[in-house]
This record gives structure tokens, C-alpha cells and sequence, in this order.
């Protein structure tokens, strides 16, 4: 009887603790993502509502629009909490005269699909608007800078593989179009956007 | 209260446990490395050395430190001073969420990692209890060294967390949602390779163990250094006075800036407006400087702790400082004097226990049923993972610039790290040196060879001879004048000094290899016919060195008997290189446009077209794959079991069906738009794949399924049955007009988001529910369904299709109704509590026909919420639509209703039955460009209420059932106020009632005549006239000029008044009322006159007077008082003459004078006759007798009329 108040304790925290865990169990098998995480990042691919059926019908999409100047419908392609921050760069090239750069370097090229980043997710993909020359002359190009060669001397001592430290590099030094599946609509979306000038 | 609180507490525990959170260096792996490093670098300058089992116990400590919820005191920045800084959550959980989660789950306020290290009394309350540096001193001196070294574990964690700079800088690094993970730890959980040996190079570069005084200093010493030269995610440029920018260099995508230390420390994205530490180069660096100071310092603390052991060995008094009492002795009895901190005690261990507990039991992964349901509903696709480019393949190619580059690191200035490593690296290579052939005893080796080979050589096929022919008419096309027994040769000097060449793919003709297929083949495109390539495929696992291998093409068969003429493509003398596992090569010709870089290229001079034959040899000759193609099989030379035969292969080229290799041409190729991959290209067989073309689905069948709102096609089928697990095949939907599906229509056009569901291929039943949004327009359509392939979109299975038709209420174009016109509602059946039989009924009171497409009704609740009766959806079922005739009725009505059983009248509209009519609402009627055209509105009623709209301004119940019955129900005054009557008979009318027209005519003439003053009632048109105005004419057509209304509508009761003997009018006289309408005679009312007295006015009752004195000789006189009251016009004069005895011979006068001073003659004479005895008889004494006097006007006021006799 004299123990009775810190038995029931003890029960009360034990039944938390097993619900607790069956609860977040539940959450984890339901929505695949944390609650936050959900709030946030499924949020706005949900909001995402145009793309195309294809990463390269989207990434066609996005590029006629942008010829046709159309910032407005252009950035309704890129993920909607993106937005706004690529709006503000398309503008600042525009305001820098970079922008008829960057039309002529998009305009009817074909993009290929690359290697993913490391921490790219499976419904998300990776593509250049580059040639496969291109992106070879920007390898070149790579090899000669000094971060470059700094981080191969390193990797070296890690024991790291060049060529993965080169593909890292490669990936990150080359224009990008980092695409994600939006589930909500069955379509491409862009999800960033590193096209080489700024 | 208490059970409140409680219950609060356990709700809060719940909630926690959902929640699993990522913190410091991987537990699992970096912390019992760099422990195991640290304890090796220890061993090598320390006597004590730690053995194996005390080295696993530390590690076992090092990865039990990160056990929840310890890791909140994780943190310390020596800049600040403080533990984990809650600002730096980013919103995963806010700052003020913080005391409400936390505050509640943790003993108390985190601790800084230093104060947490030697907290007894605040581990003690954690779950694994109190796992200080005194513990691990006190455990030593108690010989329970398991806990002694785990303790001292969980310091050496605490201390290399502070090598992160995050750690180091306070910042929680979540990794979900909005706040960052620490890119430097996941780094160094990738990339810390297990076999790097740090503490021997450490070592090797005379790196010595620093002497510490206290855990204070070590700390700090690594706190400093972390926080000074990093920044974390969160705390870029901001909040700390170092590292300071230095100078900044230009990437791809940014900016790489560099601080006062000459690192890299974060790149700056401008596209994304993004600052990250999340860069190859910044982490790479970080790893590279932060490992020389966790180790060593690591060393440190455990140099530290042997230290004080050998100081309370020394001096054993000192050990009380260490031991905590309270966890000797029963802790619970201990604390029962202190009842708050028992609680405390109790609280934290619980809660921690349990936290921990339930995050282990969470991460049990057990398969999720609602995962494969979400995956079905929206199922994860795979990206389209072709033709990745292989970048590991272009830095390959880089061979002679990366030795150069490897030339440059190694002329760099070398730092003390690099130095020792370089030092390893040269031992590893001395060492390794001596597993390197010899190039004598591979000569040596060569010569034995030799000896086997040259019999191999004589002893050589036709075919290799044909193949020497063809290499050496290859080398004169490509090279000229090369010398192929140079190149291709081993000089080697024979017995007797004679010089013998021996071939260089002797070496690879005694090699295995597994099987290369030729996946690929273009022959020919559209523009050009030798713009051809070939593709080679390695399916194997392992790569395949191609050096040596042959292709060769045979030409089609002129002659079935003949042995066609034999080109080598790919000479074994020019092939050479890897091909990697899954990889390509790609020969091309000269003549090949494509954007790939073929491997190989053959002249131009040679060609392959349709009925070829292409081998693929081994070097020792034996086939790796045959491939023959065309249109005639009996042309074919070569092949596997069958040719591959095809008649057209415009813009495509032959390729293996997924890479397969079932020794039969005919199956494993099909014809595909040409992708040629070089050696850059790798891609394995699809597990998943399935050859579209082969599938059957059985029971397909289309059906068109409506609701009120909605359309449906339902599309119903038996899935196929395979056994593939994937979701990278879906079910594609077509539409077309006709059954072969050439001109499809856009999915578009019919409103259909999504062109596809996913296929299942589990041989069930299915049914697939697609909603329509459009009706294109009106036909029978062909609905197709295909299987396609996400990632092959040439992968396509047949096209089952049926056809459907939709609903003509969907299709019928939507004509725009009429807009310019008014209709007004005229009836209203409202029932309140049911919505049965409640109806609508729209009157037009135009003159011409209604359209009222387009038309609708909106009803407004009492709260003022609109709502469509009639969805605005056009595959909404219930549409207003329809015609209204001139004068004529629509009815509306609810869906639920029997108005046909009821009123025997069928509605021509009905709305959705769950729109129901309350008290207090109000109904819209709007046009088709949404103006509001008519609105009723009602107040509270009884169980139902009928309105109706009036036909007139003065209509009444009753005049509504009886003379204004037929006048339709046009009343509009504007301004939506007292046009309807509450009825009390239903009379619902329907389109097909007949015309009721509001009179355009006068109605309900009457005459009245008083006297001289005539009266004419009637009431106005019903219907508004425009350039009407009324007249009254006599017989003769004279007009009376009399003030007449203006003409109004509704029916307007109008009065005219005026004098009839004014206009000389008499009984018997008629008299017309005519409505005039553009001046014409729109209506005529004749009128007879009947009583009209146009006699003297006698006024007041005041009949006679009698003045003046009676004498038989005298003059006698009869005066009258005569009061006009209004203007008169007076024709006779009744006098009554009975007080005249006798006239004869009498001149008598009859004057009628104004009234003067009130005495006769003193006014004005105004009238004045005389009276003839023809007129006054003699001896004639009736009462009264009429004189017919000219007319006379007489304005309003007194007068005296005045008979005299005159003597």
C-alpha cells in the first residue's frame, strides 16, 4: 500500500513510453516524413502545381517561358518556397544584363541527366543543359584550380577516391537542374537551379 | 490538479517520443574511431598502456553518450559562454517551445558540455545515470573498470563533439525541416575511413600528447579552435567575431570564401540566395585540419585521467573529492529529506529512461501497411535513370592531366601532416614496389610463350588470315603508312639471333572472357545512309578489357551457297581499353552525326545496311554475339537461332530488348529511336522490366458513371499478372475519335488531370474511376488504354479501347442566354422542414422569347452565405436551361418532388434535392453576365409559404383569383417591396402553360355622373406603353378638352372628372374613352350620359325665398339665393312658381344678378330674360317649371336668381 502511488507512477510512464513509441511507429508509417518536415517541405511541393510529365518537359517549359520573358509563369515550375529567391536572381541578371546570357546558354539545348549530389533523394534528379563536351572541357578546367587540387591532396590523405572527390566538384562547379517528383501531381518540378551565372 | 498535471506530463512524454532527433559525431561509427584513434596515439607515448578490452569499453562509453536526451548538453561555445543556443532551432522547435517541450521532459536547463562532463548530481538524474570524469575516477579505485572506462568514454564524446563546429558554436543541428544538419559531421561519418591509421601518422610526424591541468583546459583549447576557424550552418558570417573573411574565389555556382585562416569556410549560391558550408572543398579541409587536434587532445583527456588516478594513488584522501555520496548510498532513502529533490530525481530518471527506451523501441522498423497503401495511392517513382553520365569515367579520361596534376601536389610546400602522410605514402609505395613485374622475368616469361604461339600462328584459321587482310586494308585507309607489325608486334630475338615478331594479342588469346553483346545498331538514318553506329554492351559485372577483340560484318547473301564478303569493323590490332561493368562502347563511323562521342570510329569506306550480319569476336576468335538483321532471312548470313527481321526502320535503330541475350536474334531486339552510349554511359538491365508488347489485359470495359455533380468514366479491367515488383509502369489513357488512335484528343480538352494510373500487375480485378471535366464536343469517343513504361517510353503495350458517349446535358454547347432581358420570379413554394415539392416559377413578361441558358438561381441564407442553385460546373447534371415564351411560365423545382402527382404539372428544371428553402431567405434570380435581375425575400411562415408576385400595383388576393387572374404576374416597382402576396392556392406553371398577357388595354370602365359632374373609372394598362396618352371625344368626334393622367402600367386605377354641361352635353349622349398609343386608337370605352342636370344649382337646401311684398297690382317679385359651390354651367332655370297666382298679360322678368350686398338687383345683372306667356301659362301653378336659358357659367359663390313681374 505504502508503494502503491509510485507503482501506478511507474505503470503510467510505462504505458506512456510503449504508446510513445508505438505512436511515433504510427506517424513514421503514415506520413513518411517528420510532422515538421511534412508542414514544411510536402507543403510546398504540394503547392507546386505545374511541371511537366518528364524532367525534360518541364525543364522545356520552364525554358520557353523564360524566353518569352515571362518571369511570373517561369518560376511557377521551381518549388514554391524557391520561388520567390529565384524571381529575385532572374531579376538581377536581367538589371546586371546577364539575363539574354543566360537565354542564349538554355535556349534549345537538351539537358542530361548526371550523377546524383550526395544527399539527393530518390524522387529527385539531377541534369545539365550542358554537352557531354562541355561538361568534359569544365572537368578540364576543374583539375586546374587550386580549391580543386587543394581538396584532391586532401582526399588523398583520407584515402578518398579522386574521381568521387571530381564528381563531387564536377557537380557542384557545372550548371545544374536539380529536378523532384512532385506526388501530388504526378509531375517534375525543379527543385534548384544552378545554371553558372550570377 | 494533480491528475491534471499529470496527464499533461504524459501527453507531453508522448508527444516527445515521436520525435527522434540527429546530434553531434556518428555514434556508431566516428566517435569509436576517433576514441580508438585517440587511445592508440595515447599508447604510443604512454607507459599504462589501455589494452583491448579497455579500449572497447571506451568506445562502448563514446557511443552511449549520444543517448537521448544527454545530447541536449552536447554544447558549448567558449566564445559566448553558454550551452545549446535555442535561437539556432530555425524553427523546428521555436524558441518559446522551447520551456514548454523541454522543460517539462529535462531535469533542467542544459548544461555546457564542459559543466555536464562533471555534474554528478545532474547526470544522476539521466538515463545510464551519472557518467562523469569523477565517476570514472571513483569506478578505477573501486576495480569496477567497465564503468570506469565507459565514463571515461562519454567524456572523450563530449570532448570531440567540440571538434564540430556546431558543437562549438551552440547550434542544434536537427537535419529536418528548416534547421540544417551539420554538414561537417555527416562528412565525417562518410568519409572517416576505417583504415586510415591517424594516430600512427600523428606519431610518425612527432606529434607529442599535451600536458592538461584540468578537463577545463582541454575544452576549451578544442572549443576555441573549433569555433574561431568554422563556421556552422546556422551561424555564417554572423553572431561570432571569427574566423573573419579573407578573400573569396569563384566556383561554378558561387562563391568559394576563404577566412583569416586561409580555409574554406562557406559557399555562397546567389541563384538560391544560399549560404552553406555544404561544399566538397570546405568539409574535405575541415576534416583534414580538425583530426590532427581531436586526437591528440582525445590523448590528452586520457593522459589526464591516468594522471589523477597516479595522484590519488599517491595520495588516496583525494579520492572523497570525487565520489558522490548520494549514489552510494540508497539514493532514494538518501533524498527522502529533500522531498523536491527526490521528485526531481525520480522525474528525470524516468523520463529520460523512458525517452530513450522509446526511441530504440520506435526504430524497430516494421513493414508499414499504410506505407504500401500511400504507395499505391501516390506511388514513389522512380526517376528516370537512364543514361546517367558516368563523370568517374570523364576524370578517367583525364589520365595525363591528372599525373600532371599529381606531378603539381607533389611539388607543393608540404605541412606537417602532409609531410608524415607523405612519408607513409612513400613506405607504402617502397613496399609496394616489390609486387610490380619485373620487366626481365616478363621477357623471361614472354619468350617461354613464344614458343606456343608461333604454332598457333601457322596454324590459324582462314578466317584470321581474312581478318589480317582487313586490319592491314583498314591500316591503309586510317593510317597509311603505318607500320602494323611495329605496333602490333613484340620484336622478339629468336634462337640463332633471328629477329621473330610475335603478336601482341597473343597475350589475350588463352584469357576467359565473359560474353560483350552488341546492343545497339544503326545502319542508316533518314538523311544519310551511312550514318551508322554500333554499340557494344558489357552485361557482366566485372570489366572487360576489349583489347584484342574483334567485329566483324558479313555482307547480305547475293547467293544462299556464296560466302558474302567480310568487313572488319572494329580490327582486334586497333581495339583496346576497358569496358567497364555495364558499361558501353560505341564504333561509329566517320559518317555518324549523333552528339555521343563513339569509342572507335571505322572509315567511312566501310558500311553495314539491312540483311548484315555483325560478330563479335573474342581474342582468341571464339564469338562473343552474333546479330543478323533485315528484311529477307535468306539474305542473312549470320545470326543467333533467327535474324532479326523488320521492314521499316525509319528513324530507329535495332536495339536489345533490355540488354537480354537469349541466343536469339528475332527476340531480343526490337526497333527503338537510336541511343547510342559510349564508354562515359553506364546502365544495368532493368530488374523490373517487362516487355510491354507481350502483355495482355483481360475483361477491359468502359462505362460512363454520373452523379449530380459529376462524370465518370469507369474503366474496369483484370490486371495482368507478373511478377514484377515496381512502380514504373502505369496504365496511359487515350481518347480519340476513332479506333486506331492516329488523331488523339488532348486529355485536356476533356478536363482530365491525370493521364495515367499506376499498374499493378497482381491478376486482380480493378476498376479505375476517371473523372470528366470537359465535353469537346458532342460524338462517340474512343477511350484507349495502354501500359507504359516510366522509363522507357518506346516500351509500349497494345491499346485495348472501347468507346463511351457522355451525357448531352454535358455536351450540348452552353449558348449564351439571353441577357438583355428581364424575368421576374412570379410564384414561390417554400416548405420549411422539407424541401419536397418546393418550386420556382419564373414569368416572362416580355414580348418576346427568353433563353435562360446561362440563368440561375442563387439562394442566400439567413446569414447571408450565397449558394448556386444550379452548379456552375458544367458536368453538373442539373443545369437551368431551357426557353420562356412571351407571357409565359417556367417552373423550377427540387429535385425531390411529385409536383405532376400533386398540381399535375411537370417542372421543366430541377435542382439538387439538398438545396432547401428555409425561413428568413432570400432568392436571386441572376442573367447570364451575373447581374441580379429579380430578388425575393422572406421572413419567418408556418410550415409553408406561397408567394406570389402580383399582376398589378393595387392586385389583392382576391382580385388575383378572380378579374386579375389571366393578367399574368408582371408587378416590378424596382425596388423588390410589396410585389408579391402571400397566396393561400399553389398554382405552379409550367412552360407548357399558356400565355398569360398583363393587359395593354383599359380595364374595369365605369361612369358615374352626379349632377353636371361626370366621373370615369378605369384602370391603367397592365403593361407599360410608350407614347400613350388617353382622350374623350364626343359622338361627333369633338374631344372635351378636359385635363386627362398620363397613361401608367400595372394597372393603375385612374379617376377622371369634369362637367358635363361644361362640354353641352345631354342625356342620351355619348361619350368615348380612348387610349391612344403612338396616335392611334389603341383602345376605345363608349360611354353613355344619363342623369346629367345641367338645371340651376341649388345649393344647401336653401330652395326659395320669398321677397318682397305680395300685391294684386303690385309687382311681385320672387327672389332665390343660389350657391355655386364650383364652377357650373347652368342651360335652365327651374323656378317654382306657385306663389305667382296669375301672370297673364304681366310682363314678368326672370334676372339673375351676382349677390351683391345680399338683396336682389344689388349685384351685377348677368343674366336677364323675359317670360312669355307661351312659356308661364296662365293660371299655371305647378310647384316647379323649367326655363331653358342660354348656358351660363357660373363661378363659385352666390347668386340670387330673380323673377319679377313687371306692372
Amino acid at each position: 500500500m505504502k508503494y502503491k502511488k509510485f507503482f501506478i507512477l511507474g505503470l503510467a510512464f510505462f504505458i506512456g513510453l510503449i504508446s510513445g513509441g508505438f505512436f511515433r511507429l504510427w506517424i513514421f508509417s503514415h506520413t513518411q516524413v517528420y510532422l515538421f518536415e511534412k508542414n514544411f517541405i510536402e507543403k510546398h511541393i504540394a503547392q507546386t502545381k505545374l511541371g511537366g510529365k518528364t524532367p525534360e518537359e518541364t525543364w522545356a517549359m520552364f525554358v520557353s517561358e523564360l524566353e518569352k520573358d515571362n518571369l511570373d509563369n517561369a518560376i511557377q515550375f521551381i518549388i514554391s518556397n524557391e520561388q520567390k529567391n529565384y524571381k529575385f536572381y532572374f531579376e538581377k541578371l536581367k538589371k546586371d544584363g546577364k539575363f539574354e546570357e543566360l537565354i542564349k546558354r538554355i535556349k534549345n539545348k537538351k539537358i542530361i541527366q548526371l550523377p546524383k549530389k550526395i544527399g539527393m533523394k530518390e524522387d529527385e534528379v539531377l541534369y545539365t543543359y550542358l554537352t557531354e563536351e562541355e561538361i568534359k572541357k569544365e572537368g578540364e578546367k576543374l583539375i586546374e584550380k587550386q580549391y580543386f587540387k587543394d581538396t584532391l591532396k586532401i582526399g588523398e590523405k583520407l584515402k578518398v577516391p579522386e574521381e568521387e572527390i571530381f564528381q563531387d566538384f564536377l557537380l557542384d562547379e557545372i550548371p545544374t537542374i536539380k529536378f523532384k517528383y512532385n506526388k501530388y501531381t504526378g509531375k517534375w518540378i525543379i527543385k534548384e537551379l544552378l545554371l553558372g551565372i550570377y | 490538479m494533480d491528475n491534471k498535471r499529470i496527464i499533461i506530463g504524459y501527453l507531453l512524454i508522448i508527444l516527445l517520443f515521436c520525435f527522434e532527433i540527429t546530434y553531434a559525431f556518428d555514434a556508431i561509427d566516428t566517435h569509436p574511431k576517433l576514441t580508438e584513434e585517440a587511445v592508440k596515439f595515447y599508447n604510443f607515448y604512454s607507459n599504462r598502456k589501455i589494452n583491448e578490452k579497455e579500449l572497447e569499453w571506451l568506445k562502448e562509453g563514446s557511443k552511449n553518450e549520444d543517448l537521448s536526451p544527454r545530447w541536449v548538453n552536447h554544447f558549448y561555445d567558449p566564445i559566448h559562454n553558454i550551452a545549446i543556443n535555442k535561437k539556432y532551432f530555425r524553427g523546428y522547435i521555436p524558441e518559446k517551445g522551447w520551456n514548454f517541450i523541454f522543460g517539462f521532459l529535462i531535469p533542467a536547463e542544459p548544461l555546457k558540455s564542459i559543466d555536464w562532463s562533471l555534474n554528478q548530481e545532474y547526470q544522476f538524474l539521466y538515463y545510464k545515470l551519472n557518467r562523469t570524469f569523477q565517476k570514472a575516477i571513483v569506478s578505477y579505485f573501486r576495480k569496477d573498470y567497465e564503468t570506469a572506462f565507459k565514463s571515461l568514454g562519454h567524456i572523450l564524446h563530449l570532448l570531440q563533439d567540440l571538434g564540430v563546429p556546431e558543437h562549438a558554436r551552440g547550434d542544434p543541428h536537427i537535419g529536418r525541416a528548416s534547421d540544417p544538419p551539420s554538414y561537417f559531421e555527416n562528412y565525417a561519418k562518410t568519409y572517416l575511413n576505417k583504415d586510415i591509421d591517424i594516430a600512427k601518422e600523428l606519431y610518425s610526424a612527432n606529434i607529442k600528447i599535451k600536458k592538461f591541468n584540468n578537463l577545463y583546459e582541454i575544452f576549451n583549447e578544442l572549443a576555441k579552435f573549433t569555433a574561431n576557424n568554422w563556421f556552422s550552418e546556422d551561424t555564417i558570417n554572423n553572431d561570432f567575431p571569427l574566423p573573419k573573411i579573407k578573400y573569396r574565389v569563384i566556383t561554378g555556382q558561387g562563391y568559394l570564401y576563404y577566412g583569416h585562416n586561409n580555409l574554406p569556410l562557406f559557399l555562397e549560391l546567389p541563384s538560391n540566395n544560399v549560404k552553406t558550408t555544404d561544399f566538397r572543398a570546405i568539409k574535405e579541409a575541415y576534416m583534414y585540419e580538425i583530426l590532427p587536434q581531436v586526437i591528440p587532445l582525445s590523448s590528452s583527456l586520457i593522459d589526464l585521467y591516468f594522471r589523477t588516478i597516479e595522484e590519488i594513488e599517491r595520495n588516496p584522501s583525494l579520492l572523497s573529492y570525487y565520489v558522490y555520496e548520494k549514489e552510494d548510498k540508497n539514493w532514494f532513502l538518501s533524498l527522502l529529506k529533500n522531498p523536491k529533490k527526490l521528485l526531481l530525481a525520480i522525474k528525470g530518471r524516468i523520463l529520460t529512461t523512458a525517452w530513450e527506451n522509446a526511441e530504440k523501441l520506435s526504430s524497430l522498423r516494421f513493414p508499414s501497411l499504410s506505407n504500401l497503401i500511400n504507395r499505391v495511392k501516390s506511388p514513389l517513382i522512380t526517376p528516370p535513370g537512364k543514361y546517367v553520365l558516368n563523370i568517374a569515367n570523364i576524370y578517367t579520361s583525364f589520365n595525363p592531366s591528372n599525373q600532371q596534376t599529381k606531378k603539381n601536389l607533389d611539388n607543393t610546400e608540404l605541412t606537417y601532416f602532409e609531410e608524415i602522410i607523405q612519408e607513409i605514402k612513400q613506405n607504402t609505395r617502397n613496399n609496394t614496389s616489390s609486387f610490380n613485374l619485373n620487366l626481365l622475368e616478363n621477357t623471361k616469361a614472354e619468350s617461354l610463350i613464344s614458343l606456343n604461339d608461333k604454332i598457333q600462328i601457322t596454324t590459324s584459321s582462314n578466317d584470321t588470315l581474312e581478318t589480317r587482310k582487313e586490319e592491314n586494308k583498314e591500316e591503309n585507309i586510317e593510317d597509311g603508312k603505318e607500320d602494323e607489325r611495329a605496333e602490333n608486334h613484340q620484336q622478339i630475338i629468336g634462337g640463332g639471333g633471328r629477329i621473330i615478331y610475335k603478336d601482341k594479342c597473343d597475350d589475350y588469346k588463352n584469357k576467359n572472357y565473359p560474353n560483350l553483346i552488341i546492343s545497339e545498331i544503326q545502319f542508316e538514318t533518314n538523311t544519310n545512309k551511312d550514318d551508322e553506329f554500333i554499340e557494344i554492351y558489357n552485361p557482366n559485372d566485372q570489366e572487360i578489357d576489349i583489347t584484342c577483340w574483334q567485329l566483324e560484318k558479313y555482307s547480305s547473301l547475293s547467293n544462299p551457297t556464296k560466302t558474302p564478303s567480310l568487313q572488319i569493323l572494329l580490327p582486334k590490332t586497333k581495339s583496346t581499353g576497358i569496358v567497364k561493368p555495364y558499361s558501353f562502347y560505341l564504333i561509329a563511323s566517320k559518317n555518324y552525326s549523333g552528339t555521343i562521342t563513339p569509342d572507335y570510329i571505322y572509315a567511312e569506306s566501310y558500311y553495314i545496311s539491312k540483311n548484315n550480319s555483325l560478330v563479335l569476336r573474342k581474342p582468341n576468335g571464339e564469338i562473343s554475339d552474333i546479330v543478323g538483321f533485315g528484311d529477307n532471312k535468306d539474305k542473312i548470313y549470320k545470326f543467333e537461332n533467327n535474324p532479326f527481321l523488320f521492314q521499316n526502320s525509319k528513324n530507329k535503330s535495332l536495339q536489345r530488348i533490355n540488354y537480354q541475350d537469349t541466343n536469339d536474334n528475332s527476340k531480343d531486339f526490337w526497333l527503338k529511336k537510336p541511343n547510342p552510349k559510349n564508354s562515359n554511359f553506364q546502365e544495368k538491365p532493368r530488374e523490373d522490366f517487362v516487355n510491354l508488347n507481350e502483355i495482355n489485359i483481360e475483361n477491359f470495359e468502359v462505362n460512363v458513371a454520373t452523379t449530380e455533380e459529376n462524370i465518370y468514366l469507369s474503366i474496369k479491367f483484370k490486371e495482368p499478372l507478373l511478377n514484377v515488383a515496381t512502380s514504373n509502369y502505369f496504365y496511359g489513357i487515350l481518347i480519340s475519335t476513332s479506333s486506331n488512335f492516329q488523331n488523339n484528343i488532348d486529355l485536356n480538352e476533356f478536363g482530365i488531370t491525370s493521364s495515367k494510373f499506376e499498374a499493378r500487375f497482381n491478376g486482380e480485378n480493378r476498376e479505375e474511376l476517371i473523372e470528366i471535366n470537359k465535353c469537346p464536343f458532342e460524338s462517340e469517343f474512343y477511350f484507349g488504354m495502354r501500359i507504359m513504361d516510366l522509363l522507357d517510353e518506346e516500351n509500349l503495350s497494345k491499346i485495348w479501347f472501347s468507346t463511351f458517349t457522355l451525357p448531352d446535358y454535358f455536351c450540348k454547347k452552353e449558348e449564351k442566354g439571353t441577357t438583355n432581358a428581364k424575368i421576374l420570379i412570379s410564384e414561390l413554394f417554400i416548405r420549411e422542414g422539407t424541401s419536397t415539392n418546393e418550386y420556382i416559377e419564373l414569368y416572362n413578361p416580355n414580348e418576346f422569347e427568353v433563353s435562360l441558358d446561362g440563368w440561375n438561381l442563387i439562394k442566400v441564407n439567413r446569414d447571408g452565405k450565397e449558394e448556386y442553385l444550379f452548379s456552375t460546373s458544367t458536368k453538373s447534371k442539373y443545369k437551368l436551361k431551357g426557353k420562356i415564351k412571351p407571357f409565359g411560365y417556367f417552373l423550377i423545382a427540387n429535385a425531390n418532388n411529385n409536383l405532376n402527382e400533386t398540381f399535375n404539372v411537370l417542372p421543366d428544371a430541377v435542382y439538387s434535392k439538398d438545396k432547401d428553402f428555409a425561413k428568413n431567405n432570400k432568392l436571386k434570380l441572376i442573367n447570364p453576365d451575373n447581374e441580379v435581375i429579380d430578388i425575393v425575400e422572406w421572413q419567418s411562415f408556418n410550415d409553408k409559404l406561397i408567394l406570389l408576385r402580383k399582376a398589378g400595383i393595387e392586385s389583392t388576393k382576391e382580385s388575383m383569383k378572380n378579374e386579375e387572374k389571366d393578367f399574368g404576374n408582371s408587378y416590378d416597382n424596382e425596388e423588390n417591396i410589396n410585389e408579391f402576396i402571400e397566396f393561400d392556392e399553389n398554382e405552379p406553371q409550367n412552360s407548357k402553360a399558356s400565355s398569360e398577357i398583363p393587359p395593354d388595354y383599359l380595364t374595369s370602365v365605369n361612369l358615374k355622373i352626379d349632377k353636371q359632374n361626370i366621373t370615369i373609372e378605369f384602370r391603367s394598362p397592365y403593361r407599360k406603353l410608350n407614347n400613350a396618352f388617353y382622350e374623350i371625344r364626343k359622338e361627333n368626334n369633338e374631344k372635351l378638352e378636359i385635363n386627362l393622367p398620363e397613361v401608367k402600367n400595372f394597372g393603375q386605377k385612374e379617376i377622371i372628372e369634369f362637367n358635363g354641361c361644361q362640354f353641352d352635353l345631354e342625356n342620351g349622349d355619348k361619350i368615348s374613352l380612348i387610349l391612344m398609343v403612338n396616335n392611334e386608337v389603341k383602345n376605345k370605352h363608349d360611354l353613355e350620359i344619363k342623369n346629367l342636370d345641367c338645371s340651376i344649382y341649388r345649393a344647401e337646401g336653401n330652395e326659395t325665398i320669398s321677397w318682397g311684398r305680395s300685391s294684386p297690382t303690385a309687382v311681385r317679385k320672387i327672389a332665390q339665393e343660389i350657391k355655386i359651390d364650383k364652377e357650373s354651367y347652368i342651360k335652365r332655370v327651374k323656378l317654382r312658381l306657385s306663389k305667382i297666382e296669375k301672370i297673364e298679360g304681366d310682363n314678368v322678368w326672370l334676372k339673375i344678378y351676382t349677390f351683391g350686398n345680399g338683396k336682389p338687383e344689388s349685384g351685377n345683372l348677368i343674366f336677364s330674360t323675359n317670360i312669355s306667356e307661351e312659356i308661364i301659362p296662365k293660371s299655371f301653378n305647378p310647384d316647379w317649371i323649367e326655363f331653358n336659358l342660354q348656358k351660363i357659367k357660373f363661378e363659385s359663390g352666390s347668386y340670387f336668381l330673380f323673377l319679377k313681374e313687371k306692372s
